[in-house]
């Protein structure tokens, strides 16, 4: 054997390429997995199931004080009301207040709603979030620029069952009479985790 | 276990760093490790706990040293040479030269059901997370462990991690439990906050 080759990284990620092609083809030619299955979850991440289903649940309980109460009663009910496919068995809304300020985390893995949210973000799979979330979450939501005053209240969620959970974020002053459609623009992934606030009208995208 | 991937509570990983306009996938391969995963689960055959069980008995250096998807793959490939669906030589050589048994006969892709048990407790009883050093798969982290908390909902059922992390389908009671930043952390914790975790009956002990 080349004695060069286990000193060359640029290696790796072709062993990588490799063994994951294997797999999938040897659990599809061997009938185990069918192939008709094999992209159709995938590809709904790519083009139906993201952060805008989130943010179209977050709207409508914005303007529809009954929506959002069976939203806050249960979760996983409401929310099929609007949202197509299987959210999560259990789904828990929090709700931000001006006393209280939730914030998502998995310590063990990477649990959150995908059905919502799409697939995780590489900083809510990351060490240094699952690390820190739990033991200093004012620290790590200023590090991201979400200061909470010392009076809130905080809450950690840690996501280690198969409950899902879904902040519900402060809806921004200065958005009276808005519709649904454009309120859902201000709300993106990350204040549905609650590391972040939704935006104000002054961040709006302008469409 | 008490493994690498139990990090909460951790120092030294260093800043959350939020990249905002990152890509679905970062690399082919990861899309393919992703797109085996959800046609294996889409069989109902197997529990997620089996995914996370392979993924966190892994010698800690190689699981701190993986990629998110890398981790998949490396779980996935142990989770089918275990059930005897792949072989290890097929894996090298990408040629299936064996047949594969049927699946596991187990199915989870049913919601859980109510435990026929009645729940040893109730809201607002206070609870201990067992002090204890499993080294099957597990969803109590060490950071709850002999730690004094509140609960505060019952959910249900809950398949047990332990066992489904082995294919093996138990429902326990479920419950929400509320610990003080300051119990879990000492106290410098802010004495406003607090962790919610939810913990599985046999994870729980009475507590004064």
């Amino acid at each position: 054997m080349d004695e060069s080759h286990e000193h060359d990284h640029s290696d790796v990620p072709d062993e990588l390429a490799l063994r994951a092609q294997a797999l999938q083809s040897l659990l599809v030619e061997k009938g185990i997995v069918a192939e008709a299955s094999i992209d159709a979850v995938v590809e709904a991440y790519e083009h139906r199931i993201g952060p805008h289903l989130g943010a179209a649940v977050v709207a409508r309980a914005w303007v529809e004080p009954d929506f959002k109460a069976a939203l806050l009663e249960d979760g996983a009910a409401a929310v099929a009301a609007i949202v197509q496919g299987r959210v999560a068995h259990r789904l828990v809304v929090l709700e931000n207040t001006d006393e209280l300020h939730n914030l998502v985390v998995c310590t063990l893995c990477s649990c959150y709603p995908i059905g919502l949210l799409g697939l995780p973000p590489v900083w809510y799979k990351s060490a240094p979030y699952r690390s820190r979330a739990v033991l200093e979450p004012r620290e790590v939501l200023a590090e991201v620029g979400t200061e909470v005053d010392d009076d809130v209240e905080v809450r950690v969620w840690d996501s280690n069952s198969e409950v899902r959970y879904l902040v519900l974020p402060q809806r921004p002053s200065g958005t009276e009479g808005w519709t649904e459609e454009r309120l859902a623009e201000l709300v993106g992934r990350n204040a549905m985790i609650g590391v972040e606030r939704a935006r104000g009208p002054e961040e709006a995208t302008m469409s | 276990m008490n493994g690498a991937h139990d990090m909460g509570g951790m120092h030294g990983f260093g800043p959350v760093v939020v990249d905002e306009d990152e890509p679905l996938f970062h690399a082919d391969w990861e899309r393919t490790t992703a797109s085996t995963l959800f046609g294996l689960f889409a069989t109902g055959r197997f529990a997620v706990d089996q995914l996370r069980r392979n993924i966190e008995r892994q010698d800690p250096a190689d699981y701190l040293a993986q990629s998110y998807y890398e981790r998949w793959l490396v779980s996935l490939a142990a989770m089918v040479t275990e059930a005897g669906l792949v072989t290890e030589e097929e894996l090298s050589s990408g040629r299936p030269d064996t047949e594969a048994p049927p699946l596991p006969d187990s199915s989870w892709s049913t919601t859980p059901a109510p435990p026929t048990d009645v729940p040893l407790f109730s809201l607002g009883d206070r609870v201990r997370a067992r002090m204890r050093q499993p080294t099957a798969h597990t969803r109590e982290p060490r950071y709850v462990r002999g730690r004094v908390g509140v609960v505060e909902h019952h959910y249900g059922g809950e398949p047990l991690p332990e066992l489904a992390g082995e294919g093996i389908r138990r429902e326990e009671h479920l419950y929400r439990v509320r610990f003080e930043a300051g119990e879990l952390w000492g106290a410098e914790a802010h004495s406003h906050d607090s962790v919610y975790i939810d913990l599985v009956e046999s994870y729980l002990e009475p507590a004064p």
